[in-house]
């Protein structure tokens, strides 16, 4: 696991992993998310998309700052050691429960839509083997698995063609009606399609041309948001404001509106092949994850075990004997307060560091 | 390579045995003398020892007479001795060597393989004399092309580099040779184009090579599976071939060849995936046909690998994806059999898996039998029985077909291994499962390495111009850069300067 | 270290998965009935007759269909039921027609049952809905001579085709999604028994929300149909009024459509709502009775605007109905929408569309007259 030299993400990889961490379960649900604007709601990526972009400014900042260093160990230099180590357990904490807040959501779609008859357990089970292998490799093995994810499942965009085309464009006409807080709402319902870049946070020092790791990352965005728009335009003509509502994975009756001569009921297929987000997204958080263990228990030193210790906690955390309440504030509620933590977080810290700086400067004033 | 060190530790089950170093027979160690050599070569029944007298002078002459021909060593030895007086070698031959007095090992190993020695009082001499019997060149059975060269390798390393050589007239062509084989001490020869390759590489090879330790090798083939990077992979990491056009492209595309005396077959390293299925035959259609086909090989594996078990996880787990045509023409042809979907589908492809490795070992004369008791019986006699759905037949035959398509014979057993993993789980997940497995073999293969560098290029690029000649062939005339796998030193093919 | 892991792994996979209860055999694609058409037949206020066919795949089947029919609440409460009564597993998984009574449509409306096949996740989208005339029951128990068994029959009768282009197709989708649009009412094929052996697609159904309230003939469905979408339609033959030299009061004529365009414009006004609809017609003529000649220019201009008069006035005749009815089959409300689309409610723009003031202009080209003059 990250053995070699040090640097070795590529411009490209840096796209797939920002827009495969993006795209995940969130598609599936995102026209149901943001279905409190009605017809208006293809606009609601773009604003993201744009906000995201704007949020990007500070994390790229601080990672200038510190070129060579992750997150955790960022934490330690700014906040100190014992300040430091609490916000790297936050940190640890982020990372595990959205790898298991994405994994959990699929899993259980997976058991109602194509395994009824199944439980969870052999599903997840399999799930979290094929994840491991896939973090155990490091995170250039990540970024190559995340770029076949993208090229594996992007394909599935033709299908919205039937959509499109049995769809009333006359709903795509943006009317404007809803109220300024219906609007925050879907913004803020919406933005957890969005978290994910934030990743960069992370994997900067691998990253072989720094300067660019802004561009590749705003590339990474307004692809997942293309998609995103994509799958909200195709929602929107082909839905009634009813069904936006009230239909959990809007995209799943997408697929549904396929019709082939040779197969039906695409989705089935749709959601199998889904696995490819679904694992590139989790297993870049569990990743983080591991390099949050890496960073509290041995001094930010590779050991495999951490990662298998990840691995069983998440999987734990929604297969184990966890009361149901329990998991919804995890997986739901929690997730996006520490998606929004996240991305301001670096803010913070820059606040602090500017902070610092005077202080350091009015000593050294001071002193001479 | 940290690879030796890794995996298993043998040492925890076994007692280590003193090594052999490079000698053929370490316990002696004395000087030669015909006392010394026929105690070394004791209980060798074709060993030959004739002592002739010169004048007064007594000449010992000592081959194997099973591996130098008789008329060879007519003309070689004994003519020019009987007819000369003088026993100072130079005067009685012109192409010998002299051998140190303290060199026994290395003279009883190349006795061993087909020297002469000759013992005058003074001296000891050695003539190549070697003249085995081997097989006359024919064309590649295993990697047959329509159009092209069609001198396939054979055992005799000697006549393979000199196929090599006969197409690549260049003093860059380096061949350095390696005796492996703790029992063996096969000649291995390692060939690269010295202004192409890369040096890196051609090191990494060579320590490989080195660090190998085995009693003897059956062929290239096994040692080939030495040096691979990933040897728990269920994929082949280097290419293998017969043909000598196949390495001779390969060459100049800056990899490196190993060949071994003994062994017909050539490794190339590194190499990748898509190379698998690539065909030199591409080279000689035009690019519009080698499109066409490698496009053709490509699918044919993904095929392959999903079919049967898709026909396993439809059944068992999403009848609703079947239009009603489908639906009920699969209702019916199933609805005698008595196993379950996953059930059927492994025997059915067990049976065509002893078929084809019965078809492999059973002489060529009966050998159509074989089509017999395979169409007639198994094909059309279970379905009629209700053994098993005429459909899956169907199936598992195009599947089987499909995984013939690769021109490489390893790749094309590696997918018929890897379709029971498929199949095994689309019996117990369903397309859930297919896709878990696919994800694993993408992630897998995405972390495999050739010789370092990415087993998946073009797809993980090198360099984006490989993408020319990956899945599409380009017309050569596009073809400017080398292959990126193998990091070549000199990247142009043309120097384009005069363009 | 990694092969004990990955064994493990696979043990557990299997322990986990494959043999829950060895007993109990997961069925397979033979052990199952899959229901190919649903069918649903008014009681009373509670209950609902349910009747599914499943198609027998056995080649030495002498039936090829089972049928059954269960008197209960829910549709899945029926395949509950009838599962008791086969040796299969039922499912809903390849389920294709969903029929209704004409009695059902309109004292119980669809909405109950189509919502409850949408929420199930096995069921497909993709199905077609239609309104049968007497019971469903007579219709699927009815022998059709010379006619494949009745799945096929019905499925590819209500699959889209030219010549049956006027009939909406309406899916559960289509259903579900116009009778939650805000704008626009369901209508779906009504189907027929005729002479005994065949069925028949011979009106089509309007509803008002969920609830059937009419009918309407093809040749003014296929108006419908040409302002709700631009899509391939059927001939159609309209009658004339002949020149006076001619013999015949009235000239027959049949138009194949080579396309249709259409768009309307409204004044966006919820209290004077203006309605303007233009619909454009490219056919060619392959049927006519008149004996005028048709190569000549004038005369083709001639009969051009006849055959626009006449069409405005179906376009007129079938809106008015609408408006009478109270129901917008086509979607008209769309375009008021996304004008007021602040206080758009559907109770609103029916009220308006019931006073809207409507105008039509239909505008005809004849591309050709076939090979003969």
């Amino acid at each position: 696991m990250d053995k070699g030299n040090f640097k070795k993400l590529n411009g490209y990889h840096i796209v797939f992993l920002t827009q495969s961490t993006m795209l995940g379960i969130g598609l599936f649900s995102l026209p149901n998310d943001i279905s409190n604007v009605g017809y208006n709601q293809w606009l609601i990526p773009i604003v993201l998309g744009i906000v995201a972009n704007l949020s990007l400014l500070p994390i790229i900042s601080l990672c200038k700052k510190f070129p060579s260093e992750n997150l955790f160990k960022i934490n330690e230099k700014i906040l100190g050691k014992m300040i430091g180590k609490v916000a790297n357990v936050f940190l640890f904490l982020y990372g595990i429960i959205s790898a298991t807040s994405v994994s959990q959501s699929y899993i259980r779609l997976v058991q109602t839509v194509v395994l009824p008859d199944y439980t969870i357990t052999a599903t997840s089970i399999s799930f979290f083997f094929v994840l491991t292998c896939i973090v155990h490799g490091g995170i250039k093995s990540l970024a190559r698995f995340c770029m076949f994810a993208i090229f594996i499942t992007s394909w599935l965009i033709i299908y919205l063609h039937w959509a499109f085309q049995a769809g009333n464009w006359l709903h795509l006409i943006p009317t404007f009606e809803v109220s300024g807080q219906q609007w925050f709402d879907a913004l803020l319902n919406g933005s957890v399609a969005m978290f994910g870049y934030g990743l960069l946070l992370f994997y900067y020092p691998y990253i072989i041309n720094q300067k660019k790791a802004f561009l590749y990352t705003s590339i990474g965005i307004w692809t997942a948001v293309f998609f995103y728009v994509l799958v909200s335009i195709a929602s929107v003509v082909y839905f009634s404001p009813w069904q936006l509502d009230n239909l959990l994975y809007p995209v799943l009756n997408l697929f549904q509106a396929v019709q082939l001569t040779f197969v039906e009921r695409i989705e089935t297929l749709g959601i199998a092949l889904w696995i490819f987000l679904i694992l590139s997204t989790s297993s870049v958080y569990l990743w983080v994850a591991k390099k949050g263990v890496d960073a509290l228990l041995s001094k930010h030193k590779n050991r495999t075990w951490h990662l298998y210790f990840v691995s069983f906690l998440s999987w734990f955390l929604f297969a184990g004997p966890i009361p149901f309440r329990v998991q919804v504030v995890l997986f739901d509620e929690w997730r996006s307060f520490y998606g929004y933590g996240l991305v301001l977080f670096p803010i913070f810290l820059l606040i602090v560091l500017k902070i610092r700086g005077k202080k350091k400067n009015e000593k050294e004033a001071f002193t001479s | 390579m940290s690879r030796t060190k890794k995996g298993f530790n043998f040492k925890k089950f076994f007692d280590p045995q003193p090594h052999d170093e490079n000698k053929a027979n370490p316990d002696i160690n004395e000087p030669i003398t015909r006392k010394a050599i026929a105690k070394s070569l004791a209980d060798i029944d074709d060993l030959v020892m004739k002592d002739i007298k010169i004048g007064e002078h007594q000449v010992t002459i000592i081959y194997l007479h099973t591996i130098v021909k008789k008329t060879l060593i007519d003309e070689m030895v004994y003519n020019p001795l009987n007819k000369s007086k003088s026993v100072k070698p130079e005067d009685v031959f012109k192409n010998f060597e002299v051998v140190d007095r303290d060199q026994l090992p290395k003279l009883i190993h190349d006795i061993c393989s087909g020297y002469t020695v000759i013992l005058f009082e003074q001296t000891v001499i050695k003539i190549n004399t070697y003249s085995a019997p081997d097989r006359a060149i024919t064309s590649p059975e295993n990697e047959t092309t329509v159009m092209g060269p069609q001198d396939g390798f054979v055992e005799n390393v000697e006549t393979n580099l000199s196929l090599i050589k006969k197409r690549i007239r260049s003093p860059q062509l380096k061949s350095k040779s390696i005796l492996l084989g703790t029992e063996t001490k096969n000649n291995v020869v390692v060939l690269y184009m010295d202004n192409i390759a890369n040096e890196e590489n051609v090191k990494r090879v060579l320590t490989r090579l080195e660090n190998v330790e085995f009693h003897g090798f059956l062929g290239m083939a096994v040692l080939k599976q030495m040096l691979e990077d990933k040897p728990f992979s269920p994929f082949p990491q280097f290419g293998i071939t017969v043909r000598s056009d196949n390495t001779v492209d390969a060459l100049l595309n800056g990899k490196i060849i190993v060949m071994m005396n003994g062994s017909p077959e050539a490794a190339i390293l590194p190499a990748s995936f898509l190379e698998m299925f690539l065909s030199p035959e591409d080279y000689y259609n035009r690019w519009t046909t080698a499109t066409l086909l490698r496009m053709l090989r490509l699918a044919g594996f993904f095929i392959s690998i999903l079919l049967t078990s898709t026909y396993v996880a439809v059944l068992t787990f999403h009848p609703e994806m079947l239009p009603p045509q489908l639906l009920r023409l699969l209702a019916e042809s199933r609805a005698k059999v008595p196993f379950p979907p996953i059930m059927e589908a492994l025997i059915i492809e067990l049976v065509i898996e002893v078929l084809r490795e019965a078809g492999a070992r059973m002489p060529s004369k009966i050998g159509q039998t074989i089509g017999i008791v395979g169409g007639i019986v198994i094909g059309t006699a279970a379905v009629e029985a209700g053994l098993a759905s005429n459909i899956l037949i169907v199936l598992v035959a195009v599947t089987a077909l499909l995984s013939f398509i690769p021109p490489s014979y390893l790749m094309s057993n590696a997918i018929r291994f890897i379709r029971y993993f498929y199949i095994l789980a689309a019996g117990i997940l369903g397309i859930y499962g297919q896709m878990i497995v696919f994800a694993w073999m993408f992630n897998h293969l995405s972390n495999m390495t050739s010789l370092g560098t990415p087993y998946l290029t073009p797809i993980i690029p090198r360099k984006w111009t490989d993408l020319l000649n990956s899945v599409i062939r380009t017309p050569t005339k596009f073809m400017v850069q080398r292959a990126g796998i193998s990091r070549a030193k000199k990247d142009l093919i043309r120097p384009l300067d005069e363009e | 270290m990694k092969l004990t892991c990955i064994a493990c792994c696979f043990l557990l996979l299997f322990t986990s998965s494959g043999c829950a209860n060895p007993n109990l055999e997961k069925p397979v694609i033979e052990d199952l009935g899959m229901i190919g058409i649903m069918g649903f037949d008014y009681v009373d206020e509670e209950n609902v007759k349910i009747s599914v066919s499943l198609p027998q795949p056995s080649r030495d089947a002498e039936e090829q269909v089972q049928q059954f029919s269960t008197v209960v609440k829910m549709p899945h409460q029926a395949i509950m039921d009838v599962s008791t009564l086969t040796e299969k597993t039922l499912t809903p998984a390849q389920l294709r027609v969903v029929l209704f009574s004409e009695e059902y449509a309109r004292t119980e409306g669809l909405w109950k049952i189509l919502e409850n096949l949408y929420r199930d996740p096995h069921v497909g989208t993709n199905i077609y809905v239609a309104v049968v005339k007497g019971t469903v029951e007579d219709i699927m128990k009815g022998e059709y001579k010379d006619k494949p068994e009745i799945n096929n029959y019905l499925i590819e009768l209500l699959t889209p085709r030219t010549i049956t282009a006027f009939s909406p197709f309406t899916t559960i989708h289509d259903f579900i999604y116009r009778n939650t649009d805000e704008v626009s009412d369901p209508s779906t094929p009504y189907i027929e028994r005729i002479e005994e052996n065949s069925l028949k697609i011979t009106k089509v159904a309007l509803f008002k929300n969920d609830k059937m309230v009419d009918t309407i003939e093809p040749e003014e469905a296929k108006l419908i149909e040409a302002m709700k979408k631009q899509k391939k339609l059927p001939d159609f033959s309209i009658m004339l009024p002949a020149p006076e030299e001619s013999k015949h009061d009235e000239e027959m004529l049949i138009l194949r459509f080579v396309n249709t365009r259409f768009h309307a414009k409204v004044n966006g006004d919820l209290e004077k709502p203006k309605l303007f609809i233009y619909v454009y017609v490219r056919g060619s003529i392959v049927d006519y009775e008149g004996e005028t000649d048709l190569a000549n220019r004038e005369n083709r201009m001639n009969i051009e605007e006849k055959l626009e008069k006449q069409l405005e006035d179906k376009v007129i005749m079938t809106v008015r109905k609408f408006q009478e009815l109270g129901i917008d089959p086509v979607g008209f409300g769309d375009y008021f929408r996304i004008k007021n689309a602040r206080e758009w409610s559907k109770e609103k723009w029916m009220e308006a569309f019931q006073r809207a003031d409507i105008t039509t202009h239909v505008e005809t080209r004849i591309i050709s007259t076939g090979m003969i003059r």
